[in-house]
């Protein structure tokens, strides 16, 4: 059913808040540009989110946008989410941007492999 | 396997201890070609996980005991448990889980109104439905 909510209704009592989904990922690969991760939820292309990683007992953590979601046939739910960095501030220590820039090095490759 | 390397061959980084490191290179022979239109080379992290926390803008008023009501663009899922910032609380967060959700039209939008209750704990941070604010919001 759907209801109305009108511009009085908006300025009765309701205040301006922000509501956040904590979603499990897996990270599949990295790149300067953004990153690939796995999930088992669609989301919506254009989101904006936080993507946070713990690897070799630091946590990273930068902004992203959705740029891609797509589901996975035959892997259940299953999804490849594609992610681009948004700066919206410089690359600290504790950011992504600055992880993989600092072990990319120049030469391009690089697996990182956790283990345990 | 990703591709498009230089045919330099590839690092391997790993993790030996918690704080320990150690780099070898592992392969000449894995890579393919990678797509023209991608401008940097990727970097595999196998058996990393983490969390993407997304984050939506919403309008939201506090109801009758411990329960708020929030417009968003997007619908919620029951039994969903997130967490809300009301900006004038000072954005301390609150877990809370949806109970309801259903569309509305808000002037001439489709919107979706969901109901969220504040778990047991309630701010995860402090007091935030005991500010004058929250008393305020009951209205």
């Amino acid at each position: 059913m759907i209801s109305g909510f009108g511009a009085s209704d908006r300025s009765h009592g309701h205040e301006v808040a922000a509501l956040t989904t904590d979603i499990r990922v897996r990270v599949l690969n990295v790149s300067a540009a953004g990153c690939l991760v796995e999930t088992n939820r669609p989301l919506e292309i254009g989101s904006v989110a936080t993507l946070r990683i713990t690897f070799s007992g630091g946590d990273f953590e930068d902004t992203v946008q959705i740029v891609r979601c797509q589901e996975i046939t035959g892997g259940g739910a299953v999804y490849h989410v594609g992610t681009v960095f948004l700066t919206t501030t410089p690359p600290s220590i504790e950011s992504l941007r600055y992880l993989i820039r600092r072990d990319s090095g120049s030469t391009g490759w690089i697996r990182l492999v956790r283990k345990g | 396997m990703y591709g498009g390397g230089d045919g330099r061959g590839q690092r391997v980084l790993e993790r030996t201890s918690q704080f320990s490191i150690r780099v070898e290179i592992v392969s000449l022979t894995c890579e393919v070609a990678m797509s023209a239109r991608r401008r940097d080379s990727r970097l595999e992290m196998l058996n990393a996980d983490g969390v993407l926390q997304v984050m939506r803008d919403v309008m939201v008023r506090r109801i009758e005991g411990r329960d708020y009501l929030a417009i968003s663009s997007e619908a919620g899922r029951k039994g969903e448990v997130l967490t809300i910032y009301i900006a004038s609380h000072g954005n301390q967060p609150v877990a809370v889980r949806v109970v309801d959700s259903h569309p509305t039209i808000v002037d001439g939008s489709v919107r979706h109104q969901i109901r969220l209750r504040a778990l047991d704990g309630e701010a995860l941070g402090s007091g935030v439905t005991t500010t004058s604010s929250g008393d305020s919001e009951a209205e």
